[in-house]
């Protein structure tokens, strides 16, 4: 009889368990997801995709290949201006991390645009790197030798600092060059050919 | 039900600092200080004390789960058929250091990387299991949260103590940011799992001699 009872408390106590994990595995894809979503929004925006709200998704897996290297994630351009990669890449800015997403032609010698993901910069000076005067500067930005964040932009592979942020302009040339080193270490222009 | 458990009363104080909920508290703080009082936990406690960000995450998760564990045990203390503790324990301990591990990645996905598989490992942390054999088991739900806390604040001042030194002298920074400047020189074996072993040591020789010269042992 005991035996009995000892059974049927732990039958009942796994039970409640696996439904409370159960629960739980459900609730951290939902809110692993989010993120996912967010960055497709913008990707589709970038590539000027049209999707509602609910399919973004989808929209966007049936426009984009996903590939992981090394522990980091790559999107390849599957119809429009197929083989573009795209990828985020993080570093320190002024006052914390700017997490950006990059993306860059096949052959490496230009970007095809530059996006913020995530950054904390000075309010009305940093932060402004937000906004899309700023941003569109990086479209189709010659990135040979490498690219620069100067004061008067001249040359192909120079863009104009933002005026009074001068070490979140110098981060963010640091992390876009780190990001495209990466990048070459793990697709070597053959593979993409 | 808690008469098994010996305390040093304090002599003056508030009604606060006399009552068994801190008597309780006080006494997983530092008397029987999870690190260097009962000396339990120690492989994760070597492991992630490099960076003070990992210390500090890693026993946040270990408090969260000895609390919450703690007070689902002494809650169903009674329903435990006896000879199924360990097994009731590990259930539990597993399911909620499951859960902690899932928060842990979506808040802090870059410390979560960094700490590997230790966040998972909680459930056959020793601190854990020993809270509910040896407290909650057969006390009140009340108490077995302030039992389980005063525990958990004593892992995270451990914790905390030991990777400020084991930081700051492997790599001259604290929570990240550069304190010392790189004129000066660090000693690279502070920061390897080798060096663990010494400075958990020295700190643990430090507390003892504290103990001994202010008279601070507990009555065992």
């Amino acid at each position: 009889m005991k035996d009995v009872k000892m059974i049927i408390f732990l039958v009942i106590l796994s039970t409640i368990c696996v439904l409370f994990l159960c629960s739980a595995n459900y609730a951290y894809q939902k809110a692993a997801n989010i993120f996912n979503v967010r960055l497709y929004k913008v990707i589709n925006n970038m590539f000027e995709i049209e999707a509602k709200n609910d399919d973004t998704e989808k929209v966007f897996l049936q426009n984009f290949n996903i590939k992981d290297v090394g522990g980091v994630t790559y999107y390849i351009s599957k119809k429009k201006d197929p083989g573009v990669i795209l990828f985020k890449e993080i570093g320190p800015g002024l006052w914390s991390q700017i997490e950006i997403l990059l993306s860059i032609y096949p052959n490496y010698k230009k970007l095809y645009g530059l996006r913020i993901i995530n950054q904390n910069e000075t309010p009305g000076l940093g932060a402004r790197i937000v906004e899309d005067t700023f941003l569109n500067q990086f479209t189709n930005r010659s990135i040979q030798p490498s690219l620069k964040v100067v004061k008067f932009a001249s040359k192909p592979n120079e863009v104009d600092a933002v005026t009074g942020a001068t070490i979140t302009s110098e981060a963010l040339e640091v992390i876009i060059n780190n990001g495209i080193k990466r990048v070459e270490q793990a697709f070597p222009e053959k593979d993409i050919k | 039900m808690a008469e098994h458990i010996n305390l040093k009363l304090p002599r003056k104080g508030y009604k606060l600092f006399k009552s068994k909920n801190w008597m309780v508290f006080a006494e997983g703080v530092w008397h029987n200080n999870p690190i260097f009082g009962m000396v339990l936990g120690l492989c994760s406690t070597l492991a992630v004390t490099n960076l003070m960000a990992n210390a500090f995450v890693m026993s946040i998760a270990v408090t969260v789960v000895l609390v919450v564990n703690s007070a689902v045990i002494s809650l169903i203390r009674n329903l435990i058929p006896d000879r199924a503790r360990m097994i009731t324990y590990m259930l539990i301990v597993s399911t909620i250091v499951i859960t902690v591990d899932l928060f842990i990645k979506i808040l802090f996905p870059k410390v979560s990387s960094t700490l590997g598989p230790y966040v998972a490992l909680i459930i056959t942390n020793c601190i854990v299991m020993g809270r509910c054999e040896a407290f909650a088991i057969n006390n009140t739900p009340g108490l077995s949260i302030s039992d389980a806390l005063g525990a958990g604040i004593g892992y995270t001042f451990s914790l905390m103590v030991i990777a400020f030194f084991r930081e700051l002298i492997g790599f001259g920074s604290l929570f990240g940011f550069k304190v010392i400047p790189d004129s000066i020189p660090t000693i690279s074996l502070f920061s390897v799992p080798p060096g663990a072993f010494f400075a958990l040591a020295i700190f643990i020789f430090f507390v003892n001699y504290i103990k001994k010269k202010y008279k601070l042992e507990g009555k065992h």
